[in-house]
């Protein structure tokens, strides 16, 4: 599935095709990817002054982006659900990369942990992937639950957000949450 | 599972959750009624909502530490020929390494791009730093020596290995002397301007990415986030690649707002490096505060003088200390890093070069040339404003074309007032020529070679000191220089100028100095032209208070009539009251021609004041008829070739241009033309001024060859003067281009109209208003020439808002729309177009809408009116 492609669904239909917004979203990716080696090196330091957290990250995401001719986006909110979903396709490939080259993929010469205790269940790209794909088939199901687990858990969006994004009371995403999670969480487990 | 499925599960779930976690399976057990996987699905839910452990309850900061923080290259030993040696560092997209290539036991430093699938943008961006390192071939830029992809498509490239210490850290070391700071800060100078002569800008110059050898050679390095000005296709990339990338204490305010960056950027950030090695610190304190208040310090506070940071900061470095700058070597540099750190980008010295070259005259001991902010840039901005409002045909331009006129007078007063002082003392006269009016009056040679408020920040100061024993002649200077001040617009500055003048006056000749209350009456004028709050209130009550005083003197000195009338004058136009304001001025200027003694450009000047208000009473007749008793009296007095009457014809001119009188204006501007070349020079401002009027009276009754010739001669002289990329260049060439397209000749004109086009978007910004007003004429071309699509396209992207706030013009989204009419109505989308041509009728119908622009409104009718008839 192409970068484009994947956004389908959160782009206005002028802009699927367009070759600026194509670019933006490219940009996103670059500027999403930097702020996340931030929040990762931020853990890795067990820096505890860190403010970091996916909202501040996303929040300056937007920052850096806002200005982007490329990006028609209704609202900040809007944005933020983009980015939600940049989060968790950096995070996925960056997992199955990872995967590919432990099982001796084409990334194998050039990426190897540095920690050699890492196994897999620490690192924990299986549970990523199992995320992922369990969060696929929810959203086949149910899109609007799928869209809730992915803009709080990759976008850090508050509830309130949601609710205004998606136009559902605050009572009813917290209990879509809560199945959702709950079910996910056990796919998640399942996998592993 | 289907979404039936689903919604079966979460019920039970639900209505399970809640239930002490005793009761919940014996709940699920009847719920399910031996649904098998349903109970077993829920009851695991369940586990997990109470005791859930996944990745989902750990929150996304462990999870991308997990994903990507352990992943970390691990290169290959060899690339290529070269075998690695150590990590050198890690930057935001790449890690360099140092290695070595065997065969020629050279050193070099290889980069290669950390995680290279993640987007193309990166990888856009590594290769663009890949190319733009290639096309620069600089001996103070560290160069490429080979790029390549390892096998998973990972690309890295080989480059100079630096092994240097940073710029800053250098001096410190070495205490280097001043000249030895200048001399290396203009070799890092000449490889900036180098990258810029090849249309590339650095975007992140510090002093680490600076580094001096043990040989004292420099190097740049780093043009990581470094941009082509060229690849203006890519605008997301260039606002955005981001603070994060770049270091704020040396950005340009335009980075850190993420506006358009441009040379002038790399310029900024060359100030502050210059700062840092002049002070031994950074222009502002930025560590303990937080990102949004080191962009407010770093967008609207201004820098203190470097001079004043290192005399008040006595923990200064001692090598900075041991630099022991003369005060007259500070005012010079001063003057140079603030205006290479100017917040204003416009007022920035243009270039790398033209920072050079003020570090050359300094170094040469010869006057700066820092003009950003001498009065014939500020003439010529407001110039080349005017002359776009103009073409709008807006009622505003009359006003603004009447503001210049008027300035342009002030400008020769101030040089006749200087003149005037020889009566007074040689030394003033001295004082004047030398020190002040000499260094920043651009009529006398044509350049300014100071800034006309340096050398009065300069002067000021010293004229009580120097005159300490002659307070009539120190306050003689200070009256002049608030009358320059004024004349300058600088009115808080001339404000001080009138008090400090007045109180000498007082002091020297009483409560009822008649010069005292002149000085006052003056301020009051200035104070009624400032259009700042509390102006009018402040002229007023002046006003009132020398009419007490007036009242108590028997016989008043008669020139005080003048200045009160004036001054009256004054406060009644900005009021609006033209009527009153031209008996004040009527008035003024009888009283004036009373008196011989009465300095003869004063009251010249008094005259074209009431000449103005005749152009805001709507009396462009009158006006005229005053500019031409003006030339017929100075021609009198002063010779028919003098330079005032050559002025006085060129308002005239101007006055016949805002008559419509096009044709005479033609006739008037053709006639003084030659005069103007032997008098000014082709390359003055008055001269351009000239060329401008007659270029707009040209196009504006049809001569386009005409118009575009002169145009393009004016563009000529002024790319000589301020390089391509100036606003004036820009503008005229544009100009130039909607004459050779009106005039059907679409393919020079489209030429010149996206030259004009591309030059604006270089040097202000696709965003910017003269990228706007230059859009506008290109897509008028390419719509000439049938290119539809292409046209509609520069269109859509104009900033409208841009554009209006600069020609101030407010009619120019009408001629957007007019532009989309003919567009759609040779799409033969007639509906659209008429929509459109109604939207923007009434504009285009009033009696001062431009002759062109209405036949454009009346022919697109006259062919959408027949599209809809025929099927």
């Amino acid at each position: 599935m192409s970068v484009e492609d994947s956004f389908r669904d959160l782009l206005p239909a002028a802009q699927r095709d367009d070759r600026v917004a194509r670019q933006a979203l490219d940009q996103l990716f670059s500027v999403t990817y930097e702020e996340l080696r931030r929040l990762a090196a931020a853990v890795k330091c067990q820096d505890p002054s860190s403010t970091l957290s996916p909202t501040a990250l996303v929040n300056e995401a937007w920052l850096r982006l806002v200005k982007s001719p490329g990006f028609v986006v209704e609202s900040p909110l809007h944005f933020k659900r983009i980015a939600a979903r940049a989060m968790r396709q950096l995070l996925i490939e960056a997992a199955r990369r990872r995967n590919a080259s432990k099982r001796g993929g084409a990334g194998e010469a050039i990426f190897v942990t540095f920690d050699e205790s890492l196994d897999s269940a620490a690192t924990g790209e299986g549970d990523l992937l199992a995320l992922d794909s369990a969060l696929s088939e929810l959203s086949r199901v149910e899109p609007r639950q799928a869209a809730i687990v992915e803009s709080r858990f990759f976008g850090g969006l508050e509830i309130r957000e949601i609710s205004c994004l998606l136009g559902i009371s605050e009572a009813t995403i917290l209990r879509d949450w809560r199945s959702a999670k709950a079910w996910l969480g056990n796919r998640v487990r399942q996998a592993g | 599972m289907d979404g039936e499925r689903w919604q079966q599960i979460q019920n039970v779930f639900h209505s399970a959750a809640d239930l002490p976690r005793s009761d919940q399976r014996v709940f699920v057990e009847s719920a399910c009624d031996g649904d098998e996987e349903l109970r077993s699905e829920v009851l695991a839910m369940l586990e997990q909502d109470v005791n859930g452990q996944s990745l989902l309850d750990h929150g996304l900061a462990e999870v991308a530490h997990k994903a990507i923080s352990s992943t970390a290259p691990l290169p290959f030993k060899e690339f290529g020929r070269y075998r690695v040696v150590r990590l050198l560092g890690e930057g935001g997209m790449g890690v360099v390494y140092l290695a070595e290539r065997e065969d020629l036991a050279t050193e070099v430093a290889i980069k290669i791009l950390r995680d290279a699938w993640l987007s193309p943008a990166r990888r856009e961006r590594f290769a663009s730093e890949q190319r733009t390192l290639a096309q620069l071939n600089h001996p103070y830029i560290a160069r490429l020596y080979d790029a390549a992809t390892l096998d998973d498509g990972t690309p890295y490239f080989v480059m100079e290995y630096v092994e240097g210490i940073p710029l800053t850290e250098f001096c410190r070391a070495h205490n280097c002397t001043l000249r030895q700071r200048l001399e290396l800060f203009r070799l890092v100078c000449e490889a900036v301007q180098h990258a810029h002569s090849h249309a590339v800008i650095h975007r992140d110059l510090k002093p680490s990415n600076i580094l001096v050898k043990s040989d004292g050679s420099v190097r740049l390095l780093d043009f990581g986030i470094a941009k082509q000005v060229e690849s203006l296709d890519l605008p997301v990339d260039q606002t955005m690649t981001g603070l994060r990338l770049m270091t704020p204490a040396y950005a340009a305010p335009e980075q850190i707002r993420g506006d358009q960056v441009g040379i002038h950027t790399d310029v900024y950030s060359l100030g502050v490096i210059l700062y840092e090695l002049l002070t031994g610190e950074l222009p502002f304190e930025l560590s303990n505060l937080t990102p949004s208040e080191v962009a407010t310090m770093i967008t609207e506070r201004e820098p203190g003088r470097p001079s004043a940071k290192v005399q008040k900061d006595l923990t200064a470095d001692a090598g900075v200390k041991a630099l022991s700058i003369s005060k007259t070597a500070w005012a010079d540099l001063d003057v140079l890093c603030l205006t290479a750190m100017h917040k204003d980008s416009q007022r920035r010295y243009s270039s790398a070069e033209a920072l050079i070259r003020d570090l050359d005259h300094y170094l040469n001991a010869e006057p700066l040339d820092a003009h950003a902010d001498t009065v014939g840039y500020w003439l010529g901005k407001f110039v080349s404003r005017n002359r776009r409002a103009v073409l709008g045909g807006s009622a505003m331009s009359v006003a603004l074309i009447a503001l210049v006129i008027f300035f342009t007078v002030r400008l020769a007063r101030e040089r006749d007032y200087a003149n005037r002082q020889t009566a007074i003392a040689t030394a003033i006269n001295q004082f004047l020529s030398d020190d002040l009016l000499g260094r920043g009056n651009p009529f006398q040679s044509g350049k300014a070679a100071e800034t006309l408020l340096d050398a009065i920040n300069q002067a000021s100061p010293s004229i009580d000191r120097k005159f300490m024993h002659e307070p009539q002649v120190a306050a003689r200077l200070h009256l002049t220089i608030a009358q320059a001040l004024d004349s300058r617009s600088n009115f808080p500055e001339a404000r001080h100028e009138y008090e400090r003048a007045h109180s000498l006056f007082l002091q020297t000749g009483g409560a009822l100095s008649p010069d005292a209350i002149m000085v006052q009456l003056q301020h009051a004028s200035m104070e009624a032209r400032s259009f700042q709050s509390g102006g009018i209130p402040a002229a007023k009550s002046l006003v009132a208070e020398q009419e007490s005083l007036l009242k108590k003197i028997k016989q008043p000195r008669p020139d005080l009539a003048v200045w009160l009338f004036t001054a009256k004058g004054m406060i009644a136009l900005v009021e609006s009251d033209a009527k009153s304001a031209n008996e004040y001025f009527n008035n003024a200027s009888d009283a004036a021609a009373m008196l011989p003694d009465f300095d003869e450009i004063a009251k010249f000047t008094l005259r074209q004041r009431l000449a103005f208000t005749y152009i805001r009473l709507g009396d462009g007749a009158t006006a005229e008829r005053l500019a031409r008793q003006l030339i017929a009296a100075y021609s009198a007095s002063s010779g028919p070739d003098s330079p005032y009457v050559l002025r006085v014809r060129l308002n005239l001119a101007q006055a016949f241009m805002i008559e419509k009188k096009f044709a005479e204006s033609v006739r008037e501007a053709s006639a003084i033309y030659p005069d103007f070349l032997a008098k000014f020079g082709p390359d003055h401002q008055l001269t351009m001024q000239l060329l401008t009027t007659r270029a707009q009276s040209e196009g504006s009754i049809g001569l386009y060859d005409d118009s575009v010739r002169d145009d393009l001669a004016i563009y000529e002289i002024s790319v000589k003067k301020q390089g391509p990329l100036a606003f004036y260049s820009i503008a005229t060439l544009s100009d130039a281009s909607v004459g050779q397209c009106r005039a059907n000749h679409f393919l020079e004109g489209e030429s010149n109209a996206r030259k004009a086009h591309e030059s604006a978007i270089k040097a202000f910004g696709p965003q910017s208003g003269l990228a706007g007003g230059t859009a506008l004429p290109l897509a008028s071309c390419l719509i000439g020439l049938g290119r539809l699509r292409e046209g509609s396209g520069y269109l859509h992207d104009i900033n409208l808002k841009a554009v209006t706030q600069l020609s101030g013009d407010p009619d120019f989204g009408a001629g957007i729309t007019l532009a989309q009419a003919e567009i759609a109505a040779r799409q033969r989308d007639y509906t659209r177009a008429q929509q459109l041509l109604d939207s923007v009728r009434s504009i285009f119908s009033r009696p001062d809408a431009e002759a062109y622009q209405k036949h454009k409104l009346d022919e697109l009718s006259d062919m959408v009116a027949s599209g809809r008839q025929s099927p």
